[in-house]
């Protein structure tokens, strides 16, 4: 399996219940829980807003329902569902492990519209890139030192996002040119940050994690001339197709072999190679930690044994109109 | 990455003319044994270190207006379709190990004289082991030695036959079943595709897949087919002593990966090409 699957050797797994709404101990948990596998707890986000007044308005003709936000009695900001604007409720600001000199930070919190959700921050930069999760009563997570994958496995509640926000992914991915092998072909990723699933922004629904045209986020830097010369490409926002992608082989039903097993590959990650063009080529930056892909639909869920640990399947894609072979991702829940 | 290795390795040898004693001779070099069979016959038979066999027959024809051609057919009850080489002077190549084999004419991709042959027995896992023959083989001359056939030579993925020039020359046989070469179930070797460059139209939209630097992922040469040539491909093993790389590459150039060098044997092929190790230099056994 280590030729497919490149080990954390520090991965964990959790359930986080929102049965009761999303609590504060829900965010503790999940807080607790990244920082057991090597996550750093940077922050208690304690500026919070704790009263959110309505105060409809009519702007141009059209009525507005920003929320006057207080923290005591002093008047901190003014938050619109429909436009964004001050968004912090609660929370805390969580840090993966340095790989490779890099990090990705995320701010997560009670967001008082769209429940549980997180802002993630590339490179020590402001928040940015808000990922709206919704209200469902149990999130299954799995992370280890880099990376966080959150699948929604409860029912969603009331006034949540059902439907669109199934699932979260972050991840600083493996990079080929770390591999002190030095045994596989070198792609000169200095750094690689993505970001899928979840609600993009407020106005924007984002969607699942899929294997094909994931909503991403991703910054990446490169080198394409030699050591000491970076072509920095900045943070793409990439709302669209060509997004991250998983690679796969090309057969319109399931690739098995005679024994009816599937294909093991490894989880390839790719982003356009031009994070400005959305129709550029897609090219493999490199892999998600501590997963695989198959290449064969297996339902979300699905648990299998394999080189002694258990895996559970938290993507899978069917048939493709461009003929792509179909996938699932399975990723390590217990070692 | 796991890549099945025979126990001595390749042989590359590269002659000009005498293609029928120059191919059974390198074959018998690197394992192959002759078996007795049916005259005017020359039968090869291959046994892979899985104990998986095959046998090739061979034979010097003279087809008249196309002339003097070496005949090869596998299978060991000559199943298998019949390529045709014609003997011209010309500077062939063989990449041959204990159980399969890589004919061509250096520099040349589909040659319509029928200079490609291949064929051989995979690597298969052993929960998915079949007791006695088992066998792939693809070649131009298939009919005739004027046709030139869709061979690895000319694309990893299998297409669809084309009347007239490019017939499909692949046809594999497993666990008692053959899979004519004639359709969408064809042998072929699989290899990463992603659906990233939507501006590139020419093939269902899909596009080859690299790493950033646009270097190549490597993956084992996957092979398979299915149960009849218009089933769905089942993956039957891997090529022994190959590799797929995910970008075009230009026939017959060298690279070295992982310590080894390996030789491209598939021409500019949009999704990919197919290498084969070439003979280690030797020097490493002095550590021992």
């Amino acid at each position: 399996m280590k030729q497919y699957v490149k080990y954390t050797g520090s991965s964990g797994y959790r359930e986080i219940d929102l049965s009761h709404g999303v609590t504060t101990l829900a965010l503790m948990s999940l807080m607790e829980f990244v920082n057991s596998v090597g996550w750093e707890v940077k922050d208690q986000l304690t500026s919070y807003v704790d009263l959110y007044y309505m105060n409809p308005t009519y702007k141009g003709g059209s009525m507005y329902r920003p929320y006057t936000c207080y923290r005591g009695s002093d008047v901190i900001g003014y938050y619109d569902p429909d436009f964004g604007g001050l968004t912090y409720y609660g929370g805390y600001r969580l840090r993966t492990a340095t790989y490779n000199g890099y990090y990705v930070e995320m701010d997560i919190y009670d967001h008082p519209v769209y429940r549980f959700s997180i802002d993630t921050i590339f490179g020590g930069s402001a928040p940015t890139y808000p990922y709206k999760l919704g209200g469902y009563t149990q999130w299954n997570c799995f992370a280890n030192p880099y990376q966080l994958i959150m699948v929604a496995y409860g029912t969603p509640s009331s006034g949540d996002l059902s439907g669109y926000s199934k699932g979260f992914l972050l991840s600083l991915p493996y990079l080929p040119s770390t591999d002190p092998d030095k045994l596989e072909i070198k792609s000169r990723v200095d750094y690689c940050g993505v970001v899928c699933g979840g609600l993009g922004t407020s106005s924007y629904v984002a969607g699942d994690i899929t294997l094909h045209d994931n909503n991403s986020t991703s910054r990446i830097r490169l080198d394409f001339d030699t050591n000491d010369s970076y072509s920095p490409v900045f943070d793409p926002y990439i709302p669209s197709d060509s997004g991250l992608q998983f690679p796969v082989m090309r057969t319109l039903q399931d690739l098995m072999m005679v024994n009816d097993a599937p294909i093991i590959n490894p989880a390839f990650i790719s982003l356009p190679s031009d994070p400005s063009n959305l129709n550029s080529l897609s090219k493999v930056v490199g892999n998600l930690w501590d997963a695989f892909v198959v290449t064969q639909y297996i339902p979300r869920g699905t648990e299998i044994t394999l080189d002694g640990k258990i895996w559970q399947c938290i993507i899978s894609q069917g048939e493709s109109t461009l003929r792509q072979t179909p996938g699932s991702i399975f990723v390590l829940k217990e070692e | 990455m796991y890549i099945p290795h025979t126990p001595n390795g390749p042989k590359i040898y590269t002659f000009n003319g005498g293609i029928f004693e120059n191919v059974r001779d390198t074959l018998k070099a690197v394992g192959w044994e002759q078996v007795a069979g049916d005259e005017p016959y020359t039968w090869l038979k291959a046994t892979s270190p899985q104990g998986i066999w095959t046998k090739l027959r061979m034979r010097q024809v003279n087809l008249g207006y196309y002339g003097l051609n070496t005949e090869f057919t596998f299978g060991n009850a000559s199943q298998g379709a019949t390529y045709y080489v014609r003997e011209l002077t010309g500077n062939f190549q063989i990449v041959a190990n204990c159980c399969q084999f890589f004919m061509s004419t250096v520099g040349v991709e589909a040659d319509l004289k029928g200079s490609t042959i291949s064929g051989g027995i995979p690597f298969i896992p052993p929960s998915s082991l079949p007791y006695g023959e088992c066998w792939w083989s693809t070649g131009d001359g298939i009919l005739s030695p004027f046709y030139a056939s869709s061979t690895f030579r000319q694309a990893l993925l299998n297409k669809v036959f084309q009347a007239g020039t490019y017939l499909v020359g692949r046809d594999a046989f497993f666990n008692g079943v053959y899979c004519g070469g004639y359709d969408t179930g064809s042998p072929r070797l699989e290899t990463f595709v992603c659906a990233g460059g939507i501006d590139y139209t020419s093939f269902d939209q899909l596009a080859n897949i690299n790493y950033l630097d646009d270097s190549p992922i490597y993956l084992p040469a996957l092979i398979s087919w299915g149960d009849t040539s218009v089933e769905q491909h089942k993956v039957r093993g891997l090529l022994w002593d190959a590799m797929v790389g995910t970008i075009p590459a230009v026939l017959d150039s060298q690279i070295m990966y992982d310590t080894q060098n390996w030789i491209n044997f598939t021409h500019e092929y949009y999704y990919g090409s197919l290498y084969l190790l070439l003979p280690s230099i030797g020097f490493s056994n002095y550590s021992y």
